[in-house]
């Protein structure tokens, strides 16, 4: 440095010196909160789960949340087990198991205070258990301890959740009323994919209560936001709903429309299972207008999509 | 004077003597015949034994050698002990075979006939007992001896026997409930072989319709068969240009199999060669990757990176959505 200082002069010297001041300038930085290497390794295995999930790998997924739980319970550390229990449930009840679920989010809940920043998930995972096994009530219970612990961006999909349910139990003003407040919060946070619920929910306590051109609107705005994101089976469920719509105002060509449109979305979009009941709901159309031909048609076919599914 | 003119006065005199003469020797001979009779002609000698009791001995009793009279009971008398003493007088002539090793026994001529002393002869080597000579007494058992003793032991065979009747007598034992229940049982198989009698009615009826059903099956298959006929003419048909095709097929089927042989080998090779170095391989890969890691952690420590990656987080759930 001293002879590039001799032989560039001051300018030189100057430019070095502001090289080195720039490159030792981050080291003087707060330290990041360090982890050790067990939780290093637990957080490993949940991101591998979450992403095992989303390829819809849910065994690969519980055995990386198991082994993400068993670290952390190693190292006695509450936030990662009640992480993985929470995970462990979600995929437990994505593939129907409310049983197997229902034990994982029991363990959690007792790990967790109403004060942890953790509590809201724990709660709003237990209300969807709950809602699996049909206990409408306590499923209610719990989606309102959610909605009144969460402040963040989450609190949308919570006060969705809690609509549908209030939906569900036939509480048809609250509903609209919670749906209300979650489209909109979901859509000042940008939610799409929950703004899209509390439209489809909007749509659902409209047709309840007859005023059927604006749940038309609200399953469209809908179906639009869900096209927009890509997401199949909401796509299909958007459909469905103004099927169902359609058969209300008596227009079951409108409905067997949607219909066959929610099969063709389903059936490319590997849902089998739901395609196989757009299948058996046009086939019912059929049958009420006297068209045995084409219902039969469709039930055989629906058979058939039955069976392969069953086939490994 | 009265002159006897019946002739049948004529020598009575003689008549009376020969008539009393005649009786005279008959009473002779009669006498006789009982003196004989009585031993009483004959020579004889005596012997002594003592008995514990004289019950069954009497005076004149015979005493028998091998089944043959020989002598009689002369007398019996009590003695100084208490004891009974008799004496037997035996037939001279016998006495030869009457020695010291001889016994006498009290036995009974069979089952129910007289009491008899009965001598046993004695060893050829023993000397003979001379006249007044003590014999030995043997005591043999009396047929009530017998019959107590025999009673002694009937008597728990027949308490056995009467416990056996009552066990078997008994309402409530074993033997009876299994007559109870096989009474039952019969009774049972009475209306089981009346169900079975009908069942098998019944089923001689349907083996009736069967055997009509299998005849119309029979005639359906037989009317079947006629119409494969036609389709095994196809089938033979076909064979003949499988046949015809068949070697070519086989030509190349085989040709194809020297191909993948080939392939296999040259395959085995290569493995061979490899294979050796694969683990090695894998070491160094692994190596090269922990390198890699340490690497990437280092170049993650470093600023200005370092600001820019995310903090991995404990707090990252699968995605909720509130319309699963």
């Amino acid at each position: 440095m001293n002879d590039a200082c001799r032989k560039g002069g001051g300018r030189g010297c100057l430019f070095l010196a502001s090289l080195l001041l720039l490159s030792t300038a981050g080291c003087a930085g707060k330290a990041p909160n360090t982890l050790s290497a067990s939780q290093m390794e637990a957080i490993s295995h949940n991101q591998r789960g979450i992403k095992a999930e989303a390829k819809g790998e849910s065994r690969q997924a519980l055995e990386e949340f198991s082994e993400a739980l068993r670290i952390s319970s190693s190292i006695e550390n509450s936030e990662g087990i009640i992480v993985a229990l929470v995970n462990s449930s979600r995929v437990h009840r994505h593939n129907g198991d409310a049983k197997a679920a229902l034990a994982m989010i029991s363990r959690a809940i007792t790990r967790v205070t109403p004060q942890s920043p953790l509590y809201p998930e724990v709660a709003f995972e237990m209300a969807q258990v709950k809602l699996l096994s049909g206990e409408l009530g306590k499923a209610s219970e719990w989606a309102s301890n959610a909605v009144g612990a969460e402040n963040g961006s989450k609190r949308g999909m919570m006060i969705n959740l809690l609509a549908r349910i209030l939906y569900l139990r036939g509480n048809l003003a609250e509903a609209e009323l919670k749906a209300r407040a979650a489209l909109l919060l979901n859509s000042e946070n940008g939610v799409r994919g929950e703004e899209a619920n509390s439209l489809r929910t909007l749509g659902d306590v409209q047709a309840a209560g007859k005023h059927r051109a604006e749940a038309a609107e609200s399953y469209n705005r809908a179906l639009d936001i869900d096209k927009a994101l890509g997401k199949s089976r909401k796509i299909a469920a958007d459909l469905r709903a103004l099927a169902v719509l359609s058969l209300s105002q008596n227009d079951p060509d409108l409905a067997l429309a949607f219909y066959r449109r929610a099969f063709a979305v389903s059936s490319t979009g590997g849902d089998r299972s739901g395609a196989a009941d757009d299948l058996l709901k046009m086939s019912r159309i059929h049958e009420k207008r006297g068209e045995k031909e084409q219902s039969g048609r469709l039930l055989a076919e629906r058979e058939t999509m039955l069976k392969n599914s069953r086939t490994p | 004077m009265i002159v006897e003119e019946d002739r049948r006065f004529k020598h009575l005199e003689k008549k009376i003597g020969l008539f009393v003469t005649i009786a005279i020797v008959g009473f002779l001979a009669v006498i006789f015949f009982i003196g004989a009779d009585q031993d009483l002609y004959t020579k004889k000698y005596r012997l002594k034994f003592t008995v514990e009791k004289g019950t069954g001995f009497s005076r004149g009793m015979p005493v028998k050698l091998s089944g043959f009279r020989i002598g009689r009971i002369n007398s019996i008398s009590l003695n100084e002990s208490a004891m009974v003493d008799i004496e037997i007088r035996i037939g001279r002539k016998y006495q030869k075979w009457i020695k010291k090793d001889s016994v006498v026994k009290l036995v009974k001529e069979g089952l129910v006939g007289d009491n008899i002393i009965e001598v046993s002869a004695g060893s050829r080597d023993s000397d003979v007992l001379k006249d007044g000579a003590l014999i030995t007494f043997e005591k043999t058992r009396g047929l009530e001896e017998v019959a107590n003793d025999l009673a002694d032991k009937v008597k728990p065979v027949l308490i056995e026997v009467k416990d056996i009747i009552s066990y078997v007598n008994d309402p409530k034992g074993d033997i009876k409930q299994s007559m109870k229940n096989i009474r039952e049982l019969t009774r049972d198989l009475y209306s089981t072989r009346e169900k079975a009698d009908a069942l098998l009615t019944d089923s001689t009826l349907k083996v009736g319709h069967l055997s009509a059903e299998t005849e119309a099956l029979l005639k359906t298959s037989r009317d079947r068969i006629d119409a494969i006929g036609p389709v095994l003419e196809k089938v033979d048909r076909s064979m003949v240009t499988v046949e015809q095709k068949l070697p070519q097929l086989l030509e190349k089927a085989v040709t194809t199999m020297d191909h993948l042989d080939k392939a296999s080998q040259n395959m085995e090779k290569i493995t061979d060669k490899a294979m050796p170095r694969i683990p090695v391989l894998l070491n160094s890969a692994e190596n090269t990757l922990q390198g890699a890691d340490t690497v990437m952690d280092s170049l993650k420590s470093i600023w200005p990176l370092k600001s820019h990656l995310p903090v991995p987080s404990e707090r990252e759930f699968v995605p909720g959505d509130s319309h699963e």
